[in-house]
C-alpha cells in the first residue's frame, strides 16, 4: 500500500478491451439508456465490493475489470438483455477468438516451415503458348 | 464464472465487452461506428495537452484566469474544450502558500475532456485511500516534496464536479509565449501531485 506511483505508472489502456468497455459506456450513455451519473453509482458499488473483500484496485486491468463488472450489472438491473441472452453471444465471441487463434497457429507453423527451408519460388509464371 | 474463462487466450474482459457491443448494436441502443470514433478521440485527440492550454492562458492572460476560476467549464468552451461528461469544472489554484491535490475517493472521477484519462495510479486504492489522511507523505512518496509551511488542500471529485489544479507558473519563464508555456504543463501539475520547472 505503500508505494503510489510505483508499480503501475503505466499509460492508460493497457488492454485493447479497456478503451473498448470505456468507449461502449460512453456510447451507451449518449443513447440515454443511462446517464453517467447512474454509471458512476455502478461502478462505485463494484469499486466498494471489490475493496470490501480485502482486494485492492492496484492496475489499470483491475479497475476496468470493475467496470466491465459495473457496465454488465447496470444493463441486467435495466432489463435490456438477461444472463440467458448475454450467454450464448459471449461463447460465440469465445469460439470466434479460438478459431482465429487456431488460424494464426497454423499460420505461424506454415511460416517456421518455409523459413527453414527457404523455397525461390518466381512471384508469377505465364505459361507458354 | 472463472471456469468459462479459460476456453480461450482471450481475456473474459474482452468478451464480455465485445458481447455487450453485440447485443446494445441488436437492440439499435448503440452503433458500433460511434464505439470507434469515441476510442479514436481518447487515443488520439484527448490527453493532458488541452489542460497544459488551458493552464497557459490561464498564466498569460488574468482575465481569462478570471474566467476559469469563477466557471471552469465556461472558459474551457471558449477555447473550444469540452464535452457532456462533467457538469461542473472547479479549478482550483496552488500559490506559494497552498497547494491543491485531486482525488477522487469514490472511484476515479476525472476531468477527462480536459485531461483525457486517469493514470492508473489515480484510480489505485492506495491513493484513493491514503490522500485523504496523509497528503504530505503521499505527495512526498510520488517526488513532492511541499515545505512544512504550504497548506494542502486536497479535493474529492464526484461525478458532479471536477477539478483541475492550476499550477504555479515557474519562475524563470516570463519571456515564454504561451504555446512554450503549454509545452512544461504536465498531467501530474495538473492532478496536484508535481510542480513545475522552467526547462
Amino acid at each position: 500500500m505503500s508505494q503510489i506511483r510505483n508499480p503501475f505508472e503505466q499509460p492508460s489502456f493497457v488492454n485493447p478491451w479497456s478503451l473498448r468497455v470505456f468507449a461502449v459506456t460512453l456510447a451507451a450513455a449518449e443513447s440515454g439508456i443511462f446517464s453517467l451519473q447512474e454509471f458512476q453509482q455502478a461502478l462505485i458499488a463494484e469499486i466498494r465490493k471489490h475493496e470490501a473483500h480485502g482486494h485492492c484496485i492496484d492496475s489499470d486491468e483491475s479497475y476496468y475489470t470493475r467496470w466491465t463488472e459495473a457496465l454488465t450489472a447496470l444493463l441486467l438491473t435495466r432489463k435490456l438483455f438477461t444472463g440467458e441472452q448475454l450467454a450464448p453471444v459471449e461463447q460465440a465471441a469465445r469460439d470466434a477468438a479460438t478459431a482465429m487463434q487456431r488460424a494464426q497457429e497454423h499460420h505461424d507453423r506454415q511460416h517456421i516451415h518455409r523459413d527453414a527451408r527457404p523455397q525461390p519460388r518466381p512471384l508469377f509464371v505465364e505459361a507458354a503458348q | 464464472m472463472s471456469d468459462l474463462h479459460h476456453t480461450s487466450e482471450k481475456p473474459w474482459q474482452a468478451v464480455r465487452t465485445e458481447a455487450v457491443e453485440s447485443l446494445l448494436t441488436e437492440l439499435g441502443v448503440i452503433d458500433p461506428a460511434r464505439v470507434d470514433a469515441i476510442v479514436r478521440h481518447y487515443e488520439n485527440a484527448v490527453g493532458p495537452k488541452t489542460g497544459a492550454r488551458v493552464v497557459a492562458k490561464a498564466w498569460t492572460d488574468p482575465n481569462f484566469k478570471k474566467r476559469l476560476l469563477a466557471d471552469g467549464l465556461a472558459a474551457c468552451a471558449e477555447l473550444g474544450i469540452g464535452g457532456p461528461e462533467t457538469e461542473y469544472l472547479h479549478v482550483v489554484e496552488n500559490s506559494p502558500k497552498v497547494h491543491n491535490a485531486v482525488v477522487c475517493t469514490l472511484c476515479s472521477c476525472y476531468p477527462w475532456p480536459i485531461l483525457g484519462l486517469p493514470p492508473a495510479w489515480y484510480k489505485s486504492s492506495a491513493y484513493r485511500s491514503r490522500l485523504v489522511r496523509e497528503p504530505r507523505k503521499v505527495l512526498t512518496e510520488m517526488g513532492l516534496l511541499l515545505s512544512e509551511s504550504v497548506e494542502i488542500r486536497v479535493w474529492d471529485s464526484v461525478s458532479e464536479i471536477r477539478y483541475l489544479v492550476l499550477p504555479e507558473r515557474p519562475a524563470g519563464t516570463e519571456a515564454y509565449t504561451e504555446e512554450q508555456l503549454a509545452e512544461l504543463v504536465t498531467r501530474d501539475a495538473m492532478i496536484g501531485v508535481a510542480k513545475l520547472e522552467a526547462v
